[in-house]
C-alpha cells in the first residue's frame, strides 16, 4: 500500500543543512498497524506528514496504492489523501466554532456527498462511537478524551484506507489513552483499517503489529 | 456546503460580537453615507434627462460681443424660435419661455404670490415631456389667457382631488383660464415652473413686438431632428446675424452669435448669464464622488484590516479544513462567502438607514429625494454591486492569502505569529489617516472662508435693514410717498430709503453709456439703478467726495458713482465728469455730483464693478433701517400701514443681511455636507483603528506580559504600542498636507475676497488625527498592559 524508497528531507538553516529524514525505506501493507517510536526530534511527525502528503520531501520515491506521489501535482495529491487518509492529532484540532456533529461532517462536505447520505454516515459513526448524546455540543464543552474520540470519528467518517495518528494519546490521561488505543486496535482488526501511529509510549506502541524505531531521521535496524 | 459557510460566519460573528459589530457598523456607515453622496451625484448628473427626447433638445443661447465686453446670455429674441423652424430643416420643433415677474394670483379668498411663472408657446409640449394630469397638450396654450398649472398649484388654489381645468385664476388686471394641469416639474430641471401662460397673451399690442430682433428676453428651445450634428448646426446659425440683426446692431458695434446648448449639459456646464435656476458645479460632482469613493474605501479598508487581523485566529480552522480535504478553492469560497454575508448585512442595514435619514439629508442638501425616486432598478443594482464590491475586496486578502498556507505550518502555529501582512495593514492605516486629514483640512478651510465672507466689510451696513417691495405693475409713487412718511413717524424706524434695486438684489441694469475720460468719450456697459436721497443713509453707504442726491433737481441731471468707476476711467477729478447715452445727439448729459465708497453690489464671488446711480424718488423697493430693540412690534406696525395703502397685496418682507447671505447658500449647503462627511470619515477611521489596535495588542499580549515580567512599566508599554500609530499619523500628514494645499489653493481662487491659506488648519488637523489615533490606541494597549502577566503566560 505504501512504499517509501530512499526518502530524504532536509531544511537549510544558516548555511547548514539539517536532515529531518535520511534515506527512509519503508513498506506498509494493507491491514497493518504500525507504531513509529523515537525520542523528540527523531522525525516521527515529519515522517507521518510525508506519508500523509501534508509535507514534501527532497529526495526519494513514494508510492501510495500504486500512485507515484512524488510525481503528482498538488491537486491530485490532495485528491488522493482526501479520499484515502484520515488524520488524528495530538491536539485533536477540532474546529471550535462547529459542533461535534458538524466537525465530523466536515470531511464529507469536501467530498461532494449528498446531504441525506452525509446525515446517515455521521449518524452511523456517532452511534458506533457512542457519542450521539454529545452531537450538539461544541469541542470546548468536552473532555480531552471525548475530543479525541471526535477526532478519531472525524478521521474515520470518510472511510479512509489509512489512519495517520500523531501522538494520539499525548494529551490524554492513561485511562482515556487506553480507550483510544483499544479503539484503534478494534478498527484495525475488525474493519481492516491500516493504521500508522507515532508515539512515545512503549505501551501504546505494543498495540501495533510492527514497531519502527526512528533516531535522528533514520530507521534503526 | 453553503449552509456550513453561513453557519461558521454566524458563529464567528457571535463569538466576537464586539468586533463583528464594529466591522459591520463601520461598513454600514460607510455604505449609507456613500449612498447619499452617490444619490446626490447621480441626481446632479441626471438633470433634464427625464425628457423622452432629452438628447435632441437644445437651448439656443446668445454670445453678444460689445465693444469692450462680451456677454454670454441665456436669453434670445422673440422671433428666433419661429425663424429657426422656418429656415432650418434640421429643426423639428421650436418653442419659447418668457419669464413673468412675481405676480399675485387669486381664486376667491385664496391668493398667493407666484414666482415661477413663464409665458410659453404651446409647441414646447412637443419638445419637453411634461406629464399631463388633466387637459390636452395640443390645445393647452393656444388661446390668450390660457394657463397650464402644476398639480401642487392646482391643489393650492382649488383643493385636492377637484378638477381644475375650466376654472380660472385672477390677477389684479387679468383673468386666466386653466386649460391643463401637469405633474410638478421635476426638481432636477434647469428650468422649473409652477405655471405657464400662453405666450399669445402678451404678444398683443405693441409692448412685445414678436418681430423685433432688438430685445433679448426669452429662452428659445429647439428639438433637432434625429442624427443632426449640433456643431454643424451651430455653424449654420452664424449667417443669421447678417440676415436679421445687422441692421439694428451694427451701428453700436454689437455682434451676436447663437449656439445650440444641449439641455442635459446646462445644469453642470453652463457658464452663461441669466440662468433661471441655481446651477450645479462639476467640481462639486468630482469632490462628492471622491468623498463617496474614499468613504467606501476607508470602510473597506477597515473591514479588510479587521478581517486579516482576526484571520490569525482562524488559522487553526483553515489548517484543519485543509487536512480534512478542503481545496484552496473551497477555502477561498468560504472566506469570500463570509465576507459577502457580512457585507450584505451591512448593505441591508444601510438601505434601511438611508430611508430613515432621508429627510435629514434632504434638508441639508436641498434635494427632494423620496422613497419613490430612490426605488429604481439602478439603485437596487447599485446596492447589490456595493455589497459585492465590499464583500469581495474585504474578503479577498484573507481568502487568498490565508488559504495559501500549508496546513502543517498552520497547525504548528507558524501563522499566528506571522499574523497576516503587517506592512499591508500599516499602508492601509496611513491611507486612512491621509484621507481623514485631507478632509479635515478642507472642511476647515471651506468653513473659515465662508465665515470670513460673513465678516468682511461690504461697504454698507446690512444689519437691521428690512426691505419691502411694492409690485403692482402700476405707478404707485404717490402712495409710496405717503406710506414712507408714515413709516418715518414710527419710533422703531430710523431711516427710510427707496431704490429700484439694493445690494444683493440682482435686478440692476447693465446699460451702455458714453463716458467722459481724459482721452475723450468712450462707450462702456455699466451697472446702474435708481435710488432716492435716503437710500445711502438707510444702508450706511458713505459719500467720499462731493454730495449725495438732494432734490428733485437731481433727476436726469446728477449721478453718483462708486470708487471703482472713478478708478476704471482714471478720473483725477470725478466731480463734474459727464456721461451721455450712446446715440443721443441732443447734447444732453448727466454729471457726476458725488462718489460713494465702494460697496459690494453683488456677492463676494464678484469683485466690485463700476456702478452708476440715478436719482428717482419713491422707488418700489423700500429699505427700512430699524432701531435695535423691539423688531417684532415694528414689523407689526409696518404691516398695519402697508395694509392701509396696499390692501390687495400680501405683506412680505426680507431682511437685508439674510437676503445678502443667501447668495452663499449653495456653498454653505455644500460646506455642510462636506463637514458632515469628513466627521463621518474620521469616525469610521477611528472605529477601524479601535478594532485594529484591539487585535494587535491581543497578538502582542505575550510580548507585553514578558516585558512586564522583566520590569517594564504600564506607561512604557502604552508608549511602545501607540508609538507605531504616531509614526503612521506623521507619515500621513506628509502626504496629506501638499494634497490638501493643492485643492484648497485652487478652491480659494474662485473668491476675489479670501483670507488665504493659513497653517493653522493643517497643524490642528494633523494634531486632531494624531490625538484621536493615540487615544484609540491607548485604550487597548493600556488594557493589555494592565492585565496580569501570569494570566497571559499561563494560557499561552
Amino acid at each position: 500500500m505504501i512504499e517509501l524508497k530512499h526518502i530524504t528531507k532536509w531544511v537549510n538553516s544558516g548555511g547548514n543543512r539539517i536532515f529531518l529524514l535520511r534515506d527512509i525505506n519503508l513498506t506498509v501493507n494493507e491491514g497493518e498497524f504500525i507504531s513509529i517510536m523515537g525520542p523528540s526530534g527523531s522525525g516521527k511527525s515529519t515522517l507521518l506528514n510525508v506519508i500523509g502528503m501534508l509535507d514534501e520531501f527532497n529526495e526519494g520515491e513514494y508510492n501510495f496504492i500504486g500512485q507515484p506521489v512524488h510525481e503528482l501535482k498538488e491537486k491530485h495529491r490532495s485528491q488522493l489523501y482526501k479520499s484515502h487518509i484520515g488524520f488524528v492529532f495530538q491536539a485533536y484540532h477540532l474546529i471550535d466554532e462547529l459542533t461535534v456533529y458538524e466537525n465530523i461532517e466536515t470531511p464529507l462536505l469536501y467530498q461532494n456527498i449528498k446531504s441525506s447520505e452525509r446525515q446517515a454516515i455521521v449518524a452511523d459513526i456517532l452511534d458506533r462511537f457512542n457519542i450521539v448524546g454529545k452531537k450538539d455540543l461544541f469541542p470546548t464543552q468536552l473532555s480531552g478524551g471525548q475530543q479525541q474520540l471526535v477526532g478519531v470519528a472525524r478521521a474515520l467518517v470518510a472511510k479512509p484506507k489509512l489512519i495517520l495518528a500523531d501522538e494520539p494519546t499525548g494529551n490524554l490521561n492513561s485511562k482515556q489513552g487506553e480507550e483510544i488505543m483499544e479503539l484503534f486496535k478494534k478498527l484495525n482488526t475488525e474493519d481492516g483499517v491500516t493504521i500508522i501511529q507515532a508515539t512515545h509510549s512503549e505501551r501504546n506502541a505494543a498495540y501495533g503489529s510492527k514497531i519502527i524505531n526512528l533516531l535522528d531521521g533514520r530507521i534503526e535496524k | 456546503m453553503i449552509k456550513n459557510v453561513l453557519l461558521i460566519a454566524l458563529r464567528n460573528f457571535k463569538k466576537d460580537k464586539w468586533y463583528s459589530l464594529l466591522n459591520v457598523l463601520g461598513l454600514t456607515i460607510g455604505i449609507t453615507f456613500s449612498l447619499f453622496l452617490i444619490f446626490y451625484v447621480t441626481d446632479e448628473l441626471n438633470y433634464d434627462r427625464y425628457h423622452d427626447k432629452a438628447d435632441r433638445i437644445y437651448r439656443i443661447v446668445s454670445y453678444i460681443q460689445e465693444r469692450d465686453k462680451n456677454t454670454n446670455w441665456t436669453a434670445t429674441q422673440l422671433p428666433l424660435a419661429s425663424t429657426l423652424k422656418k429656415d432650418f430643416p434640421e429643426v423639428e420643433e421650436s418653442g419659447r419661455f418668457l419669464n413673468r415677474e412675481r405676480t399675485l394670483f387669486k381664486n376667491g379668498e385664496k391668493s398667493f404670490y407666484e414666482t415661477k411663472v413663464y409665458y410659453a408657446d404651446s409647441t414646447i409640449f412637443n419638445i419637453f415631456s411634461y406629464k399631463f394630469v388633466e387637459g390636452n397638450p395640443t390645445h393647452a396654450l393656444n388661446e390668450p389667457n390660457s394657463i397650464v398649472i402644476s398639480k401642487t398649484l392646482a391643489e393650492k388654489y382649488f383643493g385636492k382631488n377637484t378638477p381644475a381645468v375650466g376654472k380660472s385664476l385672477k390677477t389684479v388686471y387679468d383673468l386666466f383660464k386653466v386649460t391643463a394641469v401637469i405633474e410638478d416639474v421635476p426638481s432636477n430641471s434647469h428650468l422649473r415652473f409652477d405655471m405657464l401662460i400662453s405666450l399669445s397673451t402678451i404678444l398683443r399690442g405693441d409692448q412685445n413686438n414678436p418681430n423685433s430682433w432688438g430685445g433679448f428676453n426669452n429662452f428659445t428651445y429647439v428639438l433637432l431632428k434625429p442624427g443632426v450634428n449640433a456643431d454643424a448646426f451651430n455653424k449654420k446659425l452664424l449667417p443669421m446675424y447678417d440676415k436679421y440683426m445687422k441692421a439694428i446692431f451694427e451701428q453700436y458695434k454689437v455682434k451676436v452669435r447663437y449656439e445650440a446648448q444641449p439641455i442635459t449639459s446646462i445644469h453642470l456646464h453652463s457658464d452663461l448669464e441669466g440662468e433661471p435656476e441655481e446651477l450645479g458645479s462639476m467640481s462639486y460632482i468630482w469632490i462628492f464622488s471622491a468623498v463617496a469613493f474614499f468613504m467606501m474605501l476607508i470602510a473597506c479598508i477597515n473591514y479588510m484590516n479587521l478581517t486579516t487581523a482576526r484571520s490569525a485566529r482562524r488559522a487553526k480552522e483553515i489548517g484543519i479544513r485543509k487536512v480534512t480535504g478542503s481545496s484552496k478553492k473551497q477555502l477561498v469560497l468560504q472566506f469570500l462567502g463570509e465576507s459577502l454575508v457580512t457585507a450584505f448585512v451591512a448593505v441591508l442595514i444601510s438601505a434601511f438607514l438611508v430611508l430613515l435619514l432621508l429627510p435629514y439629508f434632504n434638508s441639508i442638501s436641498g434635494k427632494s429625494f423620496t422613497l419613490h425616486t430612490l426605488m429604481q432598478p439602478f439603485n437596487t443594482l447599485l446596492l447589490l454591486s456595493i455589497g459585492l464590491f465590499t464583500g469581495l475586496v474585504g474578503g479577498s486578502y484573507p481568502a487568498f492569502y490565508l488559504s495559501g498556507f500549508k496546513p502543517v505550518s498552520i497547525l504548528k502555529g507558524a501563522l499566528s505569529s506571522a499574523s497576516g501582512n503587517v506592512n499591508l495593514r500599516r499602508i492601509l492605516v496611513v491611507l486612512q489617516f491621509t484621507i481623514s486629514m485631507i478632509m479635515l483640512i478642507c472642511t476647515w478651510v471651506v468653513y473659515s472662508q465662508l465665515s470670513y465672507l460673513q465678516k468682511i466689510d461690504l461697504g454698507f451696513n446690512k444689519e437691521q435693514v428690512m426691505t419691502v417691495t411694492v409690485n403692482t405693475g402700476e405707478d404707485e409713487r404717490h402712495k409710496i410717498y405717503a406710506m414712507n412718511n408714515e413709516f418715518r413717524t414710527m419710533p422703531g424706524i430710523k431711516n427710510v430709503g427707496t431704490g429700484s434695486a439694493y445690494p444683493g438684489s440682482g435686478n440692476t441694469n447693465l446699460n451702455l453709456f458714453t463716458v467722459q475720460t481724459n482721452n475723450g468719450f468712450v462707450d462702456k456697459g455699466i451697472e446702474t439703478y435708481q435710488v432716492d436721497e435716503n437710500f445711502m443713509g438707510s444702508l450706511g453707504i458713505k459719500i467720499v467726495k462731493g454730495r449725495n442726491f438732494s432734490t428733485l433737481a437731481d433727476t436726469l441731471h446728477s449721478i453718483v458713482v462708486n470708487e471703482a468707476m472713478v478708478k476704471h476711467f482714471g478720473w483725477d477729478e470725478p466731480l463734474g465728469k459727464r456721461v451721455k447715452f450712446p446715440g443721443d445727439t441732443s447734447g444732453n448729459y448727466v454729471e457726476v455730483v458725488g462718489v460713494m465708497k465702494d460697496f459690494n453690489q453683488k456677492s463676494l464671488y464678484n469683485p466690485i464693478a463700476p456702478l452708476l446711480l440715478f436719482y428717482s424718488p419713491n422707488n418700489n423697493i423700500i429699505q427700512l433701517k430699524m432701531n435695535p430693540g423691539n423688531v417684532k412690534s415694528t414689523i407689526a406696525q409696518v404691516e398695519t400701514v402697508w395694509k392701509k395703502y396696499f390692501p390687495q397685496l400680501p405683506f412680505e418682507y426680507k431682511f437685508l443681511d439674510e437676503d445678502f447671505n443667501s447668495q452663499y447658500v449653495a456653498d454653505q449647503k455644500r460646506g455642510k455636507i462636506f463637514a458632515a462627511f469628513s466627521i463621518l470619515t474620521i469616525f469610521i477611521t477611528c472605529l477601524g483603528l479601535l478594532g485594529l489596535t484591539a487585535f494587535t495588542t491581543q497578538q502582542k499580549q505575550k510580548e507585553i506580559s514578558i516585558r512586564r515580567v522583566l520590569g517594564a512599566s504600564t506607561m512604557e508599554m502604552v508608549i511602545l504600542i501607540t508609538k507605531n500609530y504616531l509614526w503612521l499619523a506623521l507619515i500621513a500628514s506628509f502626504i496629506a498636507f501638499p494634497v490638501a494645499y493643492y485643492f484648497m489653493h485652487n478652491w480659494l481662487k474662485v473668491f476675489p475676497y479670501n483670507d488665504g491659506l493659513s497653517l493653522i488648519p493643517f497643524i490642528v488637523s494633523a494634531f486632531v488625527i494624531v490625538v484621536t489615533a493615540t487615544i484609540t490606541a491607548t485604550y487597548h494597549s493600556a488594557k493589555a498592559a494592565l492585565t496580569k502577566p501570569a494570566v497571559v503566560l499561563k494560557t499561552e
